[in-house]
């Protein structure tokens, strides 16, 4: 029984209301957030139609419950600017991003001041910064609470509820490592790691040692190139021009100087300095997390990593790994990154590197405001760019020549943006440090209007601003998002201006909730990033398959859990790691062939296919295809068809404990008696596992349809050869050796598959590498 | 039913939203469609509408001039469209060709106030109309409305591009390779034209019906949406896959050499009216960059713009070539304008207000609506006759233009646009294009 009410003067008014109570009929009567109200006897609110008697008068819970559940998200764009750090952080209204009961206690305070004032400011009646933002119905809703703020009133609350994120059903621990092996290794887990992860502590110790493997290195340098894109200095060869202009020209071509006999030549030398110079961010949050440092330090650190190349370009000689005096025949590898110190450089890790400089660049009239967006967005939890979502007119000329400072609608994002760009003010002309005075017309330098450099700190002010940043909380939830969105593929949800639902208001709370708790833990680790990593893959975001029984929140279940596009990359390694071989096209597959090393151009989804299938080169394609089309999907199959009929020769080429894919059958076993059978439905059960993660049972029907798909094959294509509608020989033929590429004797060969076995295995394989569980990281049951 | 029907009322919230949760199952095989192909090009950077189609020149003596490059008198008018004013410039690439060529077709929108001067906010706010996010690209909406599930519905090139989930946006920077993943199964082509396959067409196929087969049962396994939906998109994107191939047929075999290849708009438009005359393409987003000129206006801003008249131009003429030149809109934007003036770096900087030109099938053209100050200011419209009133008329935007071009296309009332990603009621209905 609902206790619901009826206003007959304000049905209109409260319609988004009651499709939330279930008044009124419709299917979305068991919702959970039914709410009603009634005005007193004596109100004011005489006219309105009661329908039922016996309300409990107004108490505190239920006039919060009215505001968190229908006043509360109408508020979204308030929230975008009231809120500290935000444009109208200094007026009278600030509220908190997501705490509802604080914004509960700033509203009422705030009407009981002022009473309507809040929606004379938000309907455009008063003047108001950020312009007219609530329509009739939001009005109606905050008259409504203004009402009951003010006005002794009656109301019931029915319930409210949000779902707890430790009711989340999660994966179990082994499904969860399946997820990781495959996201951070680009393989599944092996059986050992699997029957280790029975446990979560048992997963842990499992994360652990994958969190020291250089696949899981290069995972963290792909995810931070994700969104710092430094590797664009690399593609584009422009790492040795950022050195330069750093205040290293007389050393970065050191190169040049070097005559082949030395042992590389000069091209190849010059790529390593390349290398060791673009990649020195990224390397440089490598190595903190490699020697378990507090993360903070790839803001605070005091050094430049360096590969023996890179380091001569920056003219450094270090015995022993520079080998300025040990001549070119030591086997330096350029792998081999350091941390080495810049004389008279006050260096800030990430923030005063030459390539993060370039990439992040000024001019003379943007004055350090776009590296200031960049550190503040990356590193700061706060989105510049979105303080202009709401409505400004710029267009008003004044005699004042120096808008930025005054004009609200530019002071909007300049008084955020622009204590930072001073911070920067070592590096106005561009990346080389030289010790400058700051503009007069733009904000001081500091964190921000109300955390100013000390004159003090002046000639480092990139080191001071480092410190304050990692010392401010937003810092750790910054780093919590960044490897949560590399995770999941996911970026957190945000406070849109637009959106005015209880459930979305409800999913922020529940985001923000366990982002809480993961950046105070990490900070409690001393900003371990392993720790986090790990407790983020623990979390319900990552690890959830479901809510709890009887709950539902739509924007939740649409937010927490995997279902993430593989990245070219990754799947790259996938197919390697599951098949024995890269894909390299329609070309003769074996071991020694160059294009089957690690990060060879050709193989196909790190070249040729690799922006078609969503991946990003940093320089003209920035981000990731997340979303499946047509022609993604064309290039699976393609992937699938070509693979699976190259590699089931193959595969069977290997005797059954070397194989892959086929280790209970044999190329021409036929399903004609039940031991066969069983044999090859135990192969099918183990390809599930091995390329799906899949626990099935003989008699399990996904298994059955498998196995269908292999029967059907072979009956239709045995009959077909007998009837001479298909060669007996294979498309995809072995004649060479799948190692050496040397010619087998014709006893060795694979040509024939007389009975469709082999065939039929290859469709088998097709369907299993063009499926969704091995083509996402996912958490699908 | 119900978690479908809040799903979909909170979809433009969910940055992750698929195109399943939107699309009903059996969305695809029927589907045919005869509008224009629409292509999107955004000026990146924030143009100056005074350098090109609302001009403002110099006088003599003039201590701040809107221009340096031209005197007010010098402000030209269309051969073709005498309502068309422009701007004088153009080297390589003469405005007056363009303007000359198209002023008939033109419709020309000044004094647009963007009511931003944020780069990704105007991006969004022009290319979706609505300024918070949430909305996907009106090249997406319009796609996703006709032809939902095609393999390349929509080509999101630059500019603004999210979809979310009304289709998906399809990026191809390697025509080349088209022929090659469109037949997945082929090896090769034989002598005698036929194809050789890796598999049996039969066991593909089959293949194929059991992933279906085995999608439907993983579905009915998941609890969580965003598994769900994501195997729902995967299922009808492979569906709709293997029409891919129709579009092989009509890519032109210059288009990795021909001499404007490096246009983008010029060559990412032969793509998308490969796609269109395959009945894969509805619509196209395509961005060109460089306008962002805080410094040296002049000497850079004017060669982009060159560059987008002569993409559109190249574009019309494929188009006109391949016998859709009355089947194509085509709509520039950028997110803002740029001040009256200069500053002390002779770059211009950013303003909220800019224009819109637009035309192909359905639009009038020769025709300019709005005006601006002579320092630039947008000046308020009565929405019904587009007259100016500063009195008591409104300032147009970005959703007013969105609001007229979705009628324009016919997806007013579709649901999508109607229901999910609404343009407020409050947003007056201006008879804008047409």
């Amino acid at each position: 029984m609902k206790n619901c009410i009826r206003w007959s003067t304000l049905v209109l008014v409260f319609a988004s209301l009651f499709a939330f109570s279930g008044c009124g009929g419709g299917d979305a009567g068991d919702d959970s957030t039914a709410i009603s109200f009634k005005p007193d006897d004596s109100g004011s609110n005489s006219g309105r139609d009661v329908e039922e008697e016996n309300f409990p008068l107004l108490n505190e819970t239920c006039v919060e419950d009215y505001f968190k559940n229908t006043v509360s998200p109408v508020m979204n764009a308030c929230y975008a600017c009231h809120v500290s750090g935000g444009a109208a952080q200094s007026t009278n209204l600030v509220f908190d991003a997501v705490d509802a009961d604080a914004n509960f206690e700033t509203l009422k305070t705030y009407i009981l001041i002022s009473n309507r004032n809040v929606i004379e400011k938000a309907d455009g009646t008063k003047g108001h910064a950020g312009g007219t933002i609530f329509d009739a119905d939001d009005v109606a809703k905050m008259d409504v609470m203004v009402d009951y703020i003010s006005n002794p009133t009656m109301c019931k609350s029915v319930t409210s509820s949000a779902i707890n994120p430790s009711s989340v059903i999660l994966a179990t621990p082994s499904n969860t490592l399946y997820s990781v092996s495959s996201m951070m290794l680009g393989r599944s887990p092996t059986p050992a790691e699997l029957n280790a992860a029975s446990t979560t502590a048992g997963m842990e110790t499992v994360l652990d040692a994958y969190m020291n493997t250089n696949a899981f290195y290069n995972w963290i340098r792909t995810s931070f190139n994700d969104f710092l894109l430094t590797d664009s200095t690399l593609v584009s060869r422009s790492s040795l021009s950022a050195v330069s202009n750093a205040g290293f020209r007389d050393s970065v071509s050191w190169y040049d100087d070097v005559t082949e006999e030395d042992g590389r030549s000069i091209r190849d030398l010059r790529e390593s300095s390349l290398k060791g110079a673009a990649r020195a961010p990224l390397e440089l949050i490598v190595n903190v997390i490699k020697k378990n440092r507090p993360f903070s330090e790839i803001l605070t650190a005091d050094y430049t990593m360096m590969n023996p190349y890179s380091a001569r370009s920056y003219g450094m000689n270090i015995s022993g790994f520079s080998f300025q005096d040990d001549g070119f025949t030591a086997n330096f590898s350029e792998d081999d990154y350091r941390e080495v110190k810049l004389s008279g450089i006050p260096q800030a890790g990430l923030l005063s590197d030459p390539i993060f400089l370039t990439q992040f660049p000024t001019t003379s009239t943007n004055r350090n405001r776009h590296r200031s967006t960049k550190v503040q967005k990356f590193f700061l939890n706060t989105d510049i760019l979105a303080l202009a979502d709401r409505p400004v007119d710029s267009t008003e000329e004044s005699e004042d020549p120096n808008p930025t400072m005054t004009n609200p609608d530019c002071t909007i994002c300049h008084i955020v943006m622009e204590p930072i760009s001073g911070a920067y003010k070592n590096y106005r002309s561009g990346v080389r440090y030289q010790v400058r005075s700051w503009y007069s017309d733009m904000q001081e330098p500091g964190l921000s209007i109300n955390k100013l450099l000390p004159a003090e700190e002046g000639d480092r002010a990139l080191q001071w601003l480092a410190g304050e940043i990692v010392k401010d909380k937003r810092f750790a939830r910054s780093i919590v998002h960044i490897f949560y969105t590399a995770l999941t593929g996911r970026e957190p949800l945000k406070v849109h201006m637009a959106v005015d639902s209880l459930e979305y208001t409800q999913a922020l709370a529940f985001e923000d909730e366990v982002f809480t708790g993961l950046t105070q833990g990490f900070i409690d680790s001393n900003m371990n990033a392993k720790k986090l990593i790990k407790e983020i893959i623990k979390s319900p975001l990552y690890r959830a398959v479901g809510l709890p029984s009887g709950e539902y929140n739509s924007v939740i279940n649409s937010n927490i859990g995997l279902a993430k596009l593989i990245t070219p990359e990754n799947l790259n390694e996938k197919v390697k790691n599951s098949t024995g071989y890269y894909w390299v096209g329609n070309r003769t597959y074996y071991k020694d062939d160059v294009r089957q090393d690690k990060g060879n151009s050709g193989q196909l989804l790190l070249n040729a296919y690799k922006i078609l299938y969503g991946g990003m080169d940093s320089v003209n394609v920035t981000e990731r295809t997340s979303e499946l089309n047509g022609v993604m999907a064309n290039i699976q199959i393609r992937l699938a068809a070509e693979m699976s009929c190259k590699i089931t020769p193959i595969d069977f080429f290997f005797t059954a404990n070397n194989r892959k894919m086929f280790p209970y059958v044999q190329k021409d076993l036929e399903p004609l008696d039940a031991e066969s059978i069983t044999k090859i439905k135990q192969n099918i059960q183990y390809l599930h596992k091995h390329f799906l993660n899949e626990d099935l049972s003989l008699d399990d029907p996904q298994l059955k349809l498998s196995y269908d798909l292999f029967f059907e094959t072979y009956e239709e294509g045995k009959a077909n050869v007998a009837a001479s509608i298909e060669s007996r020989n294979l498309n995809c033929q072995l004649t060479r050796d799948p190692i050496t590429n040397a010619s087998l004797s014709s006893d060795m060969r694979i040509t024939r598959d007389d009975n469709y076995v082999m065939r039929s295995w290859a469709v088998v394989i097709a369907y299993m590498l063009s499926d969704y569980k091995y083509l996402y990281d996912n958490t699908a049951q | 039913m119900k978690n479908q029907m809040k799903r979909r009322s909170f979809l433009q919230l969910v940055s992750a939203a698929t195109a399943a949760a939107l699309l009903p199952s059996n969305t695809y095989a029927a589907e045919e469609y005869k509008g224009p192909l629409y292509i999107f090009v955004h000026a990146s950077g924030g143009w100056d509408p005074t350098s090109l189609c609302d001009p403002k020149g110099f006088e003599d003596g003039d201590a701040d001039p809107m221009n340096k490059q031209y005197r007010t008198s010098e402000i030209k008018t269309s051969a073709s469209g005498a309502n068309i004013k422009y701007a004088p410039l153009g080297n390589e690439y003469k405005f007056q060709t363009f303007f000359d060529k198209y002023g008939q077709d033109l419709l020309v929108i000044n004094g647009i106030n963007s009511q931003t001067n944020g780069h990704s906010s105007g991006t969004r706010y022009a290319g979706s109309g609505q300024l918070a996010p949430g909305f996907p690209s009106l090249a997406a909406l319009v796609a996703g409305v006709y032809l939902p599930s095609s393999p390349m519905a929509y080509l999101g090139n630059g500019g603004y591009t999210r979809t979310n989930g009304v289709t998906a946006a399809t990026r191809i920077d390697n025509a080349t390779r088209l022929s090659e993943i469109s037949n997945p199964n082929r090896i090769r082509i034989d002598g005698n034209g036929n194809d050789v396959n890796y598999h049996a067409t039969s066991a593909f196929d089959r293949m194929q019906a059991k992933r279906k087969e085995r999608l439907a049962r993983l579905r009915s396994n998941q609890s969580l949406d965003n598994v769900f939906d994501s195997l729902k998109q995967f299922d009808l994107t492979h569906v709709s896959a293997a029409d891919l191939k129709k579009i092989n047929q009509f890519i032109p075999a210059d288009i990795n050499t021909h001499e404007k290849r490096r246009n983008a708009i010029f060559t990412q438009g032969r793509l998308a009216i490969a796609g269109y005359k395959a009945g894969l393409t509805v619509s196209l987003s395509v961005s060109m960059g460089g306008f962002d000129t805080h410094g040296n206006h002049d000497g850079n801003h004017d060669r982009r713009l060159q560059d987008v008249l002569e993409g559109i131009d190249l574009l019309m003429d494929e188009a006109k070539a391949n016998g859709i030149g009355n089947d194509i809109v085509v709509v520039v934007e950028s997110e803002f304008g740029r001040t009256p003036g200069y500053n002390n770096n002779n770059g211009k900087d950013h303003w909220t207000t800019t224009s819109m030109m637009m035309m192909g099938k359905g639009i009038t053209g020769n025709r300019v609506i709005g005006q601006t100050t002579d320092r630039h200011k947008y000046m308020k419209l009565d929405p019904d006759t587009l007259a100016v009133d500063e009195d008591n008329g409104v300032a147009l935007t970005f959703a007013h233009i969105h609001k007229s071009l979705r009628e324009h296309m016919g997806i007013s009332n579709n649901a999508l646009a109607n229901e999910v990603f609404r343009i407020p009621s409050k947003i007056e209905n201006m008879p804008i294009v047409g």
